[in-house]
């Protein structure tokens, strides 16, 4: 009530009533007002049909007159179409007819504020009526006359006024019903509805956690291989440290070359080579044995590395350069597996004449070996 | 696109809605069409000297918008 519709707002209603696009609902407009004002430009009349007939005024307060259509009329008045011109008593007290403006049915009539005395649900429609700006047309010709039904406090005269509440009333409670089962069916969520969050949560949090603990547990376990091989530089060699370590008794060098080494997985007894040279070298290595070398394996395993095997069939730990070496498929040093089945090569193979110089070879592989690797 | 004879009868099928609901269709440059309840009376009928009661009634008016009036007003 009390409302404007705009433009815009016609537009958009009639494009959706008649099925058209806002531009053409527009330019329908724009056109039937520019004949209507042109028409009375002239000084002619003009009628739309089913709205009513614009005249040319006399008055300059009022140059356009206009007359409802007689059906538009009609639907307008429609709601109080039950009431009709009565004749009132000539005895009719005074004070019947003075009687308070909250009594009279034009309190009953549509309103922002209806009374009190109605109910929620019967307000409902009162409510919506205002705020429709294209409701079905028999919409608002029904809600009226239910929201006249509550005239409890009509004088004399209200009696069609109870006629048409009487009437009228299955359509309210009809529409009220109608109104409060869409309501209906807004209820609360259930509590299969309200746990369903709570179960899609706990299932994205186990999804979570099994990821987490694969990646992690990948981790970890190559984590673990990474012990099979030190990662500190100095196991493989030491560029500040000159000295080499030859040291090593030469009964040590004896039994290797006599006895043939197993390739079990024994636990190394030779002894911890001398960090430094105090000692003079010992006897230049026992020459090969001109009898064929046969080849010795060993294993890699959790606590004999590379340099482990050197220090056991050799007696220098640089010396694992060349057992690196004997085994091309090793790759990268620090990421030998764990039960990798390695060949040992013979001294002969890349003993120099002296100790020295095989020592100088071993740091000048390890050398260039770093550079490849990045050690 | 609809033939103007039914975009006509939506116009006024909103039209007619909108005044049963006591509100207002603005035309810019044109005017609006109001809708005005005239509550229920009691008419003095001097003539014959009855009491009438007349119904509530709601009519729907026309306001000319300025520049409509002053295109007249130039006019005349």
């Amino acid at each position: 009530m009390n409302n404007t519709v705009t433009l815009p707002q016609l537009i958009s209603l009639l494009a959706a009533k008649a099925g058209c696009t806002p531009a053409e609902a527009r330019k329908y407009l724009h056109d039937l007002f520019a004949q209507v004002e042109e028409a009375l430009s002239r000084g002619e009349s003009y009628t739309i049909d089913g709205i009513g007939e614009f005249a040319p005024g006399f008055e300059a307060g009022n140059p356009v007159l206009f007359r409802p259509d007689e059906a538009l009329a009609a639907a307008l008045n429609e709601p109080f179409s039950a009431f009709t011109a009565m004749e009132l008593p000539a005895d009719m007290p005074a004070e019947a007819l003075d009687a308070p403006p909250a009594e009279t049915v034009a309190e009953s009539l549509p309103t922002e504020e209806p009374p009190v005395e109605e109910t929620p649900a019967e307000e409902t429609p009162a409510e919506e009526a205002p705020a429709e700006e294209a409701p079905a047309e028999d919409v608002p010709a029904e809600e009226t006359p239910a929201e006249e039904a509550p005239t409890e406090e009509v004088p004399v005269e209200d009696v069609p006024a109870e006629e048409v509440s009487a009437e009228e009333t299955p359509d309210e409670d009809a529409t009220v019903q109608e109104e409060e089962e869409p309501e209906a069916e807004f209820t609360a969520p259930t509590a299969v509805q309200q746990g369903r969050p709570t179960a899609m949560w706990l299932t994205i949090g186990i999804l979570i956690g099994l990821i987490v603990g694969l990646v992690a547990g990948y981790f970890a376990g190559a984590a673990v291989g990474r012990y099979y091989i030190p990662q500190d530089e100095d196991e493989y060699f030491d560029d500040d440290t000159v000295t080499i370590a030859i040291v090593e008794p030469v009964q040590i060098q004896q039994a290797a070359a006599a006895a043939p080494v197993d390739t079990a997985a024994a636990p190394v007894a030779a002894p911890e080579p001398q960090p430094v040279a105090a000692e003079p070298v010992a006897a230049p290595a026992e020459p090969a044995k001109p009898t064929k070398p046969e080849p010795k394996y060993d294993t890699i395993t959790s606590t004999q590395f590379l340099t482990t095997l050197a220090r056991k069939h050799y007696g220098v730990k640089n010396y694992w350069i060349f057992i690196y070496e004997a085994n091309p498929s090793l790759g990268n040093p620090n990421s030998i597996r764990p039960g990798t089945r390695v060949v040992i090569p013979d001294r002969s193979t890349f003993e120099g004449p002296t100790p020295e110089a095989t020592a100088a070879k071993a740091q000048e592989r390890l050398n260039a070996l770093a550079r490849r690797y990045k050690l | 696109m609809p033939k103007p004879s039914e975009l006509g009868a939506c116009l006024a099928e909103i039209i007619r809605s909108t005044a049963a609901d006591l509100d207002s269709v603005a035309i810019p440059s044109f005017g609006t069409f109001v809708a005005r309840k005239r509550d229920e009376e009691i008419v003095d009928d001097l003539s014959s000297g009855r009491r009438m009661l007349l119904p509530p009634q709601i009519t729907l008016e026309f306001v000319p918008a300025a520049k409509l009036r002053k295109n007249f007003s130039q006019h005349e």
